[in-house]
């Protein structure tokens, strides 16, 4: 009883907030646990948890699940998902660094990178959207393809920025120099370039889901996609659409992760993407399509990087951080689902949805 | 029940609301949507909780908190939608969740056995082995009602259990009612169609606003009168009489021929300027299947439409709205609207492009869009924030038609337009079609409501198993005749089906 009386509490405050739409109020309520984490973990480690230090550690881990769960946003709020982005990542990876190696002009690889990653969101799209197959199994096909090549490319091993040819890293100006840049590279105070790209990543990607045609398509297809066919929605392209965008940040991801590590490993990545669509659900993205923005993404990316941190420096070792997290995430969807049963809506559950999403393909078969 | 009250977010949804049903009593329950009917019912069956107010069964106060609870105390509820399992036996489904047994394991034969036993009582001939997914929609709500009067059902609600039935299986259903009255079941039943409480009810009492109107016996009020109580103000027509000005042939099919769910075959139809064709027929016959077709949402073996004279090719919904279609699905839950989404999305759906500039939305825009249709067409939300399953069923269908007025169509197809809709708002609509008539809109409405048909439409078309089986001139038929042509009783007499327009008319 005391519920619904906060219920209409909230409602009454209507004006601005009543005017947000549900994912920003989600995000809102997420951004509270954001910081009463970042407040518990500043009081359990003083001046260790807030030096400057830290605090570009913990942005700089947070970049490839920020980034990949970008892209899987367009996917989850489509109703879709994508299993293939780690796998994704480490292809790109390999391919950036490996043609490097050869000598090709480094904007040249990265475009071709690029490229790929959007071919890959092509091939999952064409799969699942065609050929009609669950996108469960689609996506997982790829993810096995991608890392049966990105070994398959290198043998298995590791290509290294250090064969590149010409001047090594330390010399400004070389293209070693250059590509390290891209990941690795810091502003005078320490801040990485690639927290900065993130954030104008997102921002971009935010815009695209928000504020544009291909975004509010992607909305009415999670939400209901028999009801935007029949509104004259190119429902195929507008999911297509979605995969690759998942595609294309986990290209991105893998060139950013290849430069900062100076080398591409053709098991990088591994486990990403659950990792992203983690962060994407703690940040409150409905694991039923139709809701949530970038920012719930980066502000789940956030809370899963603080999570981690902080339970390093309080010495939790890594093992425990997952069952940690684990948990976590059920308690996170479990209140997604009791947030839904609430609302009395007599759309499909949560769990059905999921199922529905694994394992029945929404494409139209025949 | 006595002084309920019950508030959701925003909403009084229950207002000092009483009510009682007597032993072996038929009881309607009537309003307009979003009056409370619902929610009365689901706080009575233990889905929701009161916030004040006593529930009382033989003079003993009750607290109904769960379910269970109510299915104890003899309190059982037949929703609009199946609660069934599909892939279950009717004997399976009746005793779900304990069954007969012997030892450890389910005694089928003693189950079965019982099955039998409660349907024969009720007079429903139903073989207890026969997969429920394979049963009609009234032969599934028949399973439905055995049921609840196998936990000993004292008191059975049906809300709006004829909905999707037909004349026929509403006699058959009526026939279960009486049946279970005199066994002495209080019933409550929840309808929009007065003509069916008049034929069940001793008493039916009205709620309006979240608020208990008053308790009337049937025999001593006329239908205007309940209606006036529904409503609280007069009707002076249930249809609004208007007198339209029909123009020129808009638009043309021929030679439909489709096979997906059932086989369709349609000869030849037109529609002209500022008409309103009727599609009548019995449910599964075919008419959302044909228009599904026109609409380019199902795919055809041949099909030609002709607009304004002109052949067009429609092979996609989206073709079709570039051709001035616009469809209002029967199923509003289904394929009519995003209910995640807010009022703003849903009314500019169909009409993204016309708000692009460069890719991007232009919100402004499109809020004061969907502020315009909200307004026009009256329709009751905060805001328009709002998401849509918060809305009653007559506003989300004003969110459906206003999704496609304001893409300017031509060629309005609407579905069961007021299909679980109140009579006031059903009454907006009706204006609401003839003010687009007057326009020039094409409007060709499927509906299953005869009286419906009758008075809004000027011509009619009879579906009979996925063909055009009779055109009539509305003023000239009557509902026996539709209903002759509906069940195809012409073609058992090997008489033609009428026609008026001929393909010449082109």
């Amino acid at each position: 009883m005391q519920k619904m009386e906060k219920n209409e509490n909230k409602n009454a405050f209507s004006g601005f907030y009543g005017n947000l739409g549900v994912a920003t109020k989600r995000a809102i309520s997420s951004l509270f646990l954001l910081i009463a984490l970042f407040i518990l973990f500043t009081f359990l480690r003083p001046g260790v948890f807030l030096s400057t230090n830290n605090i570009q550690n913990l942005l700089q881990q947070i970049v490839t699940y920020a980034i990949i769960g970008c892209g899987l946003t367009f996917c989850l709020v489509c109703g879709g998902n994508d299993l293939s982005a780690g796998a994704s990542m480490a292809l790109s990876g390999i391919i950036v660094v490996s043609l490097l190696v050869r000598g090709w002009p480094m904007w040249l690889c990265i475009v071709l990178c690029l490229i790929m990653g959007i071919l890959t969101g092509i091939m999952n799209g064409y799969s699942i959207e065609i050929l009609g197959v669950i996108p469960f199994v689609a996506t997982l096909g790829t993810q096995w393809v991608y890392r049966g090549l990105a070994n398959g490319l290198v043998n298995g091993a590791p290509v290294y920025t250090v064969d590149i040819p010409g001047e090594s890293a330390s010399v400004v100006g070389s293209t070693q120099w250059l590509f390290y840049q891209l990941g690795g590279g810091r502003f005078p105070g320490g801040l990485p370039y690639s927290v900065i790209i993130m954030l104008v990543y997102a921002l971009i990607l935010g815009v695209l889901l928000a504020k544009t045609r291909i975004g509010r398509q992607i909305y009415a297809c999670g939400s209901n996609l028999e009801a935007a066919k029949l509104s004259g929605i190119n429902a195929v392209g507008t999911r297509m659409f979605a995969y690759c965008m998942s595609g294309f940040s986990a290209a991105i991801c893998g060139i950013l992760v290849a430069s900062r590590m100076s080398s591409a490993q053709p098991m990088a990545g591994n486990g990403y993407e659950m990792e992203a669509i983690a962060a994407a659900v703690l940040g409150g993205i409905a694991i039923n399509g139709g809701e949530g923005n970038i920012l719930n993404t980066i502000i789940g990316a956030l809370m899963m990087g603080m999570i981690r941190n902080g339970l390093n420096l309080i010495g939790v070792n890594s093992y425990w951080q997952q069952v940690i997290i684990g948990l976590i995430l059920v308690i996170a969807v479990a209140n997604q689902m009791r947030r839904h049963r609430k609302s009395g809506s007599n759309a499909p559950s949560p769990l059905q949805q999921i199922y529905n999403r694994f394992f029945t393909s929404q494409a139209k078969a025949g | 029940m006595e002084g309920i009250c019950k508030s959701f977010p925003g909403v009084k949804a229950l207002d000092n609301v009483s009510f009682s049903v007597n032993k072996g009593e038929v009881h309607g329950l009537v309003g307009e949507n979003g009056a409370g009917k619902s929610t009365l019912m689901k706080i009575m069956t233990g889905v929701y909780r009161a916030d004040a107010g006593e529930i009382y069964i033989e003079g003993k106060k009750v607290n109904i908190d769960s379910v269970a609870k109510a299915h104890e105390l003899g309190i059982s509820i037949i929703f609009q939608e199946m609660t069934l399992c599909r892939h279950m036996t009717v004997a399976d489904n009746i005793f779900i969740g304990r069954p007969a047994k012997k030892g450890p394991l389910i005694d089928d034969r003693q189950m079965h056995r019982d099955a039998k036993k409660i349907l024969d009582d009720l007079g429903i001939d139903i073989n207890t082995y026969t997969m429920v997914g394979k049963l009609s929609v009234a032969k599934q709500q028949m399973v439905e009602i055995a049921k609840a009067i196998s936990y000993n059902a004292r008191i059975l609600v049906l809300d709006e259990p004829s909905a999707t039935l037909t004349e026929r299986e509403i006699q058959q259903l009526f026939g279960i009612i009486r049946n279970l009255q005199k066994k002495g079941v209080g019933m409550v039943y929840i309808s929009h169609r007065m003509e069916e409480l008049s034929q069940i009810c001793e008493r039916a009492s009205v709620i309006r606003d979240g608020q208990y109107i008053g308790t009337r016996n049937l025999k001593e009020i006329t239908m205007d009168q309940l209606v006036n109580m529904i409503v609280g103000r007069s009707l002076e027509d249930k249809y609004p009489k208007y007198e339209r000005k029909i123009g020129d042939v808009v638009l043309e099919v021929r030679n439909l021929k489709a096979f997906n769910r059932l086989p369709l075959n349609v000869d030849y139809f037109c529609v002209r300027k500022g008409e309103i064709l009727g599609i009548s027929g019995l449910v599964g016959a075919g008419r959302t299947e044909i228009m599904r077709c026109v609409f380019g949402a199902d795919k055809v073996q041949t099909m030609e439409v002709r607009i304004d004279g002109k052949p067009v090719k429609i092979h996609s919904p989206i073709q079709a709205i570039d051709n001035g279609f616009a469809y209002a699905t029967e199923d509003r839950k289904y394929d009519g609207l995003a209910q995640g989404l807010d009022v703003e999305y849903n009314t500019n759906m169909a009409h993204l492009r016309q708000l692009t500039k460069l890719g991007f939305i232009n919100d402004r825009e499109g809020a004061r869009n969907a502020e315009k249709y909200r307004e026009m067409l009256r329709t009751k939300t905060p805001s328009i924030r709002q998401l849509v399953y918060n809305l009653s069923g007559g506003n989300q269908q004003k969110i459906v038609l206003s999704k496609w007025l304001c893409n300017n169509a031509r060629i309005l197809i609407v579905d069961e337009p007021t299909r679980g809709i109140d009579v006031g708002a059903k009454f907006e609509i009706y204006q609401l079609f003839n003010r687009l008539s007057d326009h020039g809109v094409v409007i060709i409405m499927i509906s299953s409501e005869l009286p419906e048909i009758l008075g809004m439409s000027d011509r009619v078309l009879v579906i009979h198993d996925g063909s055009i089986n009779g055109e009539l001139e509305t003023k000239k038929t009557s509902q026996e005749e539709l209903l002759y042509l509906a069940a195809g009783y012409n073609k058992l007499e090997g008489k033609a089906a009428p026609v008026i327009s001929s393909r010449s008319v082109s």
